[in-house]
């Protein structure tokens, strides 16, 4: 309670170093914290990617020359063909969902009015299964249309509204680069962040689109998505695969060529951050290292500069301590109770500063950080609160709190500790 | 004025713990800011180089061919090519007649923004072996892309004269970054050269232009060639690039809305009619929000620093009062007091310059920091400069502050309370 009393004291008879501090504190936590919270945004799992963290994904491939002369390489999308002989009947896998990889822009419109570009994914039917998408009207197509290449297209709600002026649209025919299609469901929109999902169509992805080749007979424009059992680890999934790239790789040999394996599949952590391409592997613990290193900088620097004014603050209170330890406190209790009245003020610093990136995330984030659909349709990419409130938020701001305040008054209260009292009686005379 | 000096600096000495520490404490600062600041200049350097066109009034089409399962599509057979051709030309002279606009090209990789760099060199014929050849990225467009982009020729040219050029089956070579592979404009201009990618091809380098860059942010990788695309022959080409008259881009987007024959012809459709700044806003949307978010950042981490250099400065002019008191009883003016107070700071900020120096000069040389290891000493020096001048300024605002109120105190009342 006398803790509490006398920080109150000097809170009170110190206005401007409680404000510079609390200031100085929030704005520190602001910071970090809203860039932790920005890459949480594209990696959370949320509706209709509830499972997002869970899914791993296969995509990419390179084919490059073994013969030392010839440096030649291709690389880019998998085929279908690939694709299929890299992930399906992968063990520990429970569900797999075939689709292409980036998406493609279409004109689409209905007669009369005029097109308007939009991004549409080909899926198969198992894509419904992985994902909870909100069926607004209507239903998925099944894998019979899949399979047939049938001419029906699953819409987002935003489409809907921009085609017709209304959601309920199924059994509408709509054209899709001139062709007609036929809607067979309206879903509703999808945030931007959500790479996978954020898009405009859902067309089935049917044989002709499969058969669709690029450079090479290994290339082309698919991915798999794929969700493992409960219990089974990422890396058993990865031996697998590498060992059909081996298999595969086995078969090429004689031609003087391989497919360069670069550790797919790969989870959402790489798929948002991995900064790689078809020819590179992922260097996720590089990137982690760098975020490391602003957290770091974000965290120790104002830190530092806080603990300047620290040291200043407890200079003025060298009498007191002086007294204190000449009634016998020990150095420790001395250093405790500035570590602790320094947290209090830190962590009230550090409540604002939360509250602070909880508002810049839901009323900034379009400012600050990208995030559009392709067709520009759905514009509202804020992430939502109950995203970003999270008990990892708040366990990490309490960190950084705590790490602020021992890097910021650790040593002047080590310092104060050592104070020799008469030396610091005589002082403050 | 000697013995006042003499004295700041014995009365510095006295408490060097302090100083020491917040010398150390201004060094950390500093460098951060330095090197903080080299980071964002690497981002956005672009921006003070000239784009080489001008993107007010500028639209683009993208040619598409109706897939072979579309009701309209029509078998060509193996006319195709002809057919396509013919689909083409006509396309681009329903553009061209059109009232509201200026002029309309063909574009392959010559659309600004798009991002995509087609890599390759030219090489001078005469010369016996021409290993190193001038390096860029293959712009290839027909005529008037000259006038449609307002390309920018360092002989004086017009836009005009430049197309001419082009028509005639000649190159423009632009100005080079990043000059370590490549020759210079100079040495390739009016002379013969081959295209490294098809050694058939001859040309003459005709003029001299600003770089057509793909970003306002990105500095270029070598420089631009341009390679002229025939009019009446353009082949596989699928961007129509064109300049309307001064404000008619709306007139001309409810032309080409109420004009069938505009759209398509047979097979070929035009769509996706997009102004190229929109196109500019989509391509670097991310790149604009990471420029933002890293000066935000920057911001506020200088206000968390402004304010610990606030609460540092604030404690020391406190404990002086007394003093301050005392130097005015004795005469001292106010500016006098305040100098005093002032230089302290500012000779700790040059102590401070000198070991942030020392650190961040080799670091950021030798450090192998890759975002920084592209820096000449020119924007290395300048960053510290600017460094330097924001802790200052904290610095006068931190000691200008709380000296002002000290000074307003009567002298009096100072020293009773001590």
């Amino acid at each position: 309670m006398n803790y509490i009393r006398q920080i109150i004291y000097e809170m009170r008879h110190q206005k401007m170093m409680t404000w510079v501090s609390i200031g100085g504190t929030a704005l520190s936590i602001f910071l970090v914290m809203a860039v932790f919270m920005s890459d949480e945004a594209k990696t959370i799992g949320f509706a209709p990617e509830t499972n997002r963290d869970k899914i791993l994904t296969g995509h990419y491939i390179e084919l490059r020359s073994t013969d030392p002369d010839n440096h030649r390489s291709s690389s880019g999308g998998a085929s279908y063909e690939t694709c299929r002989k890299l992930y399906f009947g992968l063990k520990g896998v429970e569900r797999m969902s075939f689709m292409t990889d980036w998406p493609e822009t279409f004109n689409v419109g209905i007669p009369g009015k005029k097109t308007v570009p939009m991004s549409a994914r080909f899926t198969d039917e198992e894509f419904w299964k992985l994902y909870d998408f909100t069926f607004l009207y209507g239903k998925p197509y099944d894998g019979a249309a899949c399979d047939s290449g049938e001419k029906k297209v699953v819409i987002s709600r935003s489409v809907a509204r921009e085609l017709f002026q209304e959601d309920d649209v199924v059994g509408r025919e709509i054209q899709l680069q001139h062709v007609p299609y036929v809607v067979c469901g309206v879903v509703e929109d999808v945030s931007p962040l959500l790479a996978t999902t954020g898009t405009d169509l859902f067309i089935p992805f049917g044989p002709d689109k499969k058969k669709a080749g690029g450079y090479n007979e290994y290339m082309g424009n698919v991915r798999v998505q794929m969700v493992l059992k409960p219990g089974v680890e990422e890396e058993s999934v990865k031996k697998q695969v590498e060992a059909r790239y081996a298999r595969i790789n086995g078969t090429l040999k004689e031609k003087k060529e391989e497919l360069g394996y670069h550790g797919q599949p790969y989870n959402a952590e790489i798929m948002a951050f991995g900064d790689y391409g078809s020819n590179t592997t992922p260097d996720l613990e590089g990137r982690k290292r760098n975020r490391y290193m602003v957290y770091v900088v974000l965290i120790l620097l104002p830190a530092i500069n806080l603990s300047s004014m620290t040291r200043s603050r407890l200079r003025h209170r060298v009498s007191e301590i002086g007294v204190r330890r000449a009634f016998g406190a020990r150095k420790s209790s001395i250093i405790m109770q500035m570590l602790g009245e320094n947290f209090i003020i830190t962590l009230a610093g550090g409540v604002i500063g939360l509250l602070l990136s909880f508002l810049f995330m839901m009323m900034l984030y379009n400012v600050f950080f990208y995030a559009k659909s392709a067709s520009g349709l759905v514009s509202d990419v804020a992430p939502a609160l109950g995203m970003l409130f999270t008990w990892k938020s708040f366990l990490l701001a309490l960190v950084f709190c705590f790490v602020l305040n021992l890097f910021s008054a650790f040593v002047p209260s080590w310092r104060a500790s050592r104070t020799v009292p008469a030396q610091a009686i005589a002082k403050s005379r | 004025m000697k013995g006042m000096k003499r004295i700041l600096i014995k009365q510095m000495r006295n408490e060097w713990r302090d100083n020491l520490w917040l010398v150390l404490a201004l060094s950390i600062v500093l460098i951060a800011i330095w090197i903080l600041s080299l980071v964002l200049w690497g981002e956005i350097e672009g921006i003070v180089e000239p784009l080489g066109f001008d993107s007010e009034d500028v639209y683009t089409l993208k040619v598409e061919s109706l897939p072979g399962e579309s009701p309209e599509y029509v078998d060509y057979g193996e006319e195709r090519i002809a057919m396509e051709k013919e689909d083409r030309l006509a396309l681009m002279r329903q553009i061209r007649q059109s009232p509201n606009v200026e002029a309309a090209a063909w574009s392959q990789n010559f659309i600004p923004y798009d991002l995509s760099y087609w890599g390759s060199a030219i090489y001078l014929i005469d010369e016996e072996k021409d290993s190193i050849g001038y390096m860029g990225n293959f712009r290839r467009g027909s005529p008037d892309i000259a006038r449609v982009l307002n390309l920018k020729s360092h002989s004086g040219k017009t836009p005009q004269q430049l197309a001419g050029i082009l028509s005639k089956g000649e190159l423009l070579v632009s100005t080079t970054y990043r000059n370590e592979n490549t020759r210079s404009p100079e040495e390739m201009l009016g002379r013969n050269v081959i295209d490294g990618g098809d050694s058939l091809s001859r040309y003459r380098v005709a003029d001299i232009i600003d770089n057509v860059r793909r970003s306002d942010y990105e500095i270029p990788w070598g420089g631009v060639v341009v390679i002229p695309i025939d009019d009446d022959d353009p082949g596989d080409v699928w961007d129509i690039i064109f300049r309307v008259k001064p404000g008619k881009g709306a007139a001309f987007a409810e032309e080409f809305d109420n004009t069938p024959a505009m759209q398509q012809h047979r097979n070929l459709y035009l769509s996706r009619l997009t102004k190229l700044t929109d196109r500019r806003n989509k391509t670097l949307g991310e790149a604009d929000s990471t420029v933002r978010s890293s000066v935000g950042i920057m911001l506020v981490f200088l206000v968390v620093i402004l304010l610990g250099l606030l609460g540092t400065f604030w404690f020391r002019v406190q404990q002086r009062v007394s003093e301050i008191a005392i130097r005015k009883v004795c005469g001292a003016s106010r500016g006098d007091v305040f100098r005093r107070i002032l230089s302290e700071g500012l000779i700790l900020l040059v102590m401070a310059v000198v070991v942030a120096f020392a650190v961040a000069v080799p670091l950021v040389k030798y450090g192998k920091i890759e975002a920084l290891a592209w820096h000449t000493l020119t924007p290395l020096f300048v960053a510290g400069a600017v460094a330097t001048v924001i802790v200052a300024i904290g610095i006068i605002l931190s000691v200008g502050y709380p000296a002002w109120r000290a000074m307003r105190i009567e002298p009096a009342v100072a020293v009773k309370e001590e």
